[in-house]
């Protein structure tokens, strides 16, 4: 018999009480959740879509995304 | 900064609620990561935009800021900034756009 149980989510210990396990789900809430992003990129700094990608999961909505030049 | 970006910074602030609203820049030079703040925060400083005489007081800040880099998904912030961050200052970034926002933003984070 197996030790520990992922299914029962229990966890048996040796001497043979089950100790239930406390599975914690860590979700991180940053400062960006909820809120509505307007990402203002630059072709010789920051792309626009690049900030998308590192930012599509911080919580907060992306409304637009821009990349401006300078030329 | 683009007139039709000003626009539709416009639009998203009467939409959302300029509390609602953080905006994100990718500016190569202070100088001009300052401006943009500037127009975001007190206003087109050009007077030629729909954001002349228009202090939204905006949440801005550079991608190179704390608050954002800690909001980011680490692995993507290596392939796609990781590179750019080496040849950028993201020191004197940062400090432009947080200067600026000091001064003449409503809202933070």
């Amino acid at each position: 018999m197996p030790l520990f149980s992922i299914a029962a989510n229990t966890c048996m210990l040796k001497c043979g009480f089950v100790r239930k396990r406390t599975i914690r789900e860590v979700k991180h809430m940053g400062k960006l959740e909820g809120k509505k992003l307007l990402l203002l990129g630059e072709r010789d700094g920051i792309a626009g879509p690049a900030m998308e990608e590192v930012l599509k999961e911080s919580g907060a909505e992306i409304v637009f995304s821009a990349t401006e030049c300078f030329v | 900064m683009d007139l039709e970006n000003q626009q539709r910074v416009k639009d998203a602030a009467e939409k959302f609620g300029p509390e609602n609203i953080v905006v994100i820049l990718g500016s190569s030079d202070a100088e001009g990561a300052e401006i943009y703040a500037e127009t975001l925060t007190k206003g087109d400083p050009t007077f030629a935009g729909p954001l002349a005489g228009v202090p939204l007081g905006l949440a801005v800040y550079h991608v190179f800021e704390e608050e954002i880099r800690e909001s980011a998904d680490s692995a993507a912030w290596e392939d796609q900034i990781g590179m750019m961050e080496m040849v950028l200052d993201p020191a004197a970034l940062s400090e432009a756009v947080r200067k600026m926002r000091e001064e003449g933003s409503k809202y933070t984070l």
